[in-house]
């Protein structure tokens, strides 16, 4: 359920992207405002991923609130973080560079940068918390004697 | 991995997970995970954890698996009924 959630975040900022630059928005007059769609989209999902609260604090909290177990988890969590983001961007340059120099894509206008800046915002506000999402059980306390 | 006794010692003394969390300053959880062997604890909070049950840090962790209950008491009965036997 939590991996779906994840998958869900990404997918849809990600079906939206496509959506729009695919020409889909145009019938649905979506192409009107598509900076403020983008916004919104990334700010739900940043809600979506912040609504897992035990993961949100174990991502976010100040370092004194965590205890050695949950601090060594987020530093494992931000490091795979981190080596997904490198290995994101290492890829959109890829793509950039392939774009412009054999596909001689030369132009890029505001909604270009208003969709990545977005998706940039989306990721790297809920990498951390939602590669904790995806690999880390948390465990309820049970009650006992 | 690092095998423990804290939840023998635990019950044994009678002492909740939270309790025995707030005595060493972690979250509950984090008792938990030790229990089930899922964490191996820094000396810092071993050390605690052996000073709150009164205990040795080595009667509380080891590399090696821990006897059962079960296997301590029917040795101890089986070296008492050799004794008896023994006319000791």
């Amino acid at each position: 359920m939590r991996q779906l959630t994840v998958l869900g975040v990404y997918g849809a900022y990600l079906a939206l992207v496509a959506f729009i630059f695919l020409g889909g928005g145009k019938q649905m007059m979506l192409d009107a405002f598509p900076g403020a769609l983008f916004a919104v989209t990334a700010w739900i999902g940043v809600g979506v991923i912040a609504s897992h609260k035990a993961y949100w604090r174990l991502a976010n909290a100040p370092p004194s609130q965590l205890d050695e177990r949950e601090a060594q988890a987020r530093m494992g969590a931000y490091w795979s973080a981190y080596a997904l983001f490198v290995t994101i961007v290492f890829v959109g340059l890829v793509a950039l560079t392939l774009g412009s120099d054999i596909l001689r894509i030369k132009t890029w206008d505001v909604n270009d940068v208003s969709a990545l800046v977005w998706g940039v915002f989306l990721v790297g506000l809920t990498l951390p918390t939602a590669v904790m999402m995806w690999t880390y059980e948390i465990n309820p306390v049970e009650d006992d004697a | 991995m690092l095998h423990n006794r804290i939840a023998v010692l635990r019950a044994e003394q009678g002492v909740t997970r939270k309790d025995l969390a707030e005595s060493v300053g972690v979250n509950p959880q984090t008792i938990g995970y030790l229990e089930r062997g899922d964490y191996s604890p820094s000396l810092e909070l071993g050390m605690k954890i052996a000073r709150v049950f009164g205990v040795p840090v080595e009667v509380l962790f080891s590399f090696e698996p821990f006897e059962t209950l079960a296997s301590q008491l029917t040795k101890s009965n089986v070296a008492a009924a050799q004794k008896v036997q023994a006319g000791e």
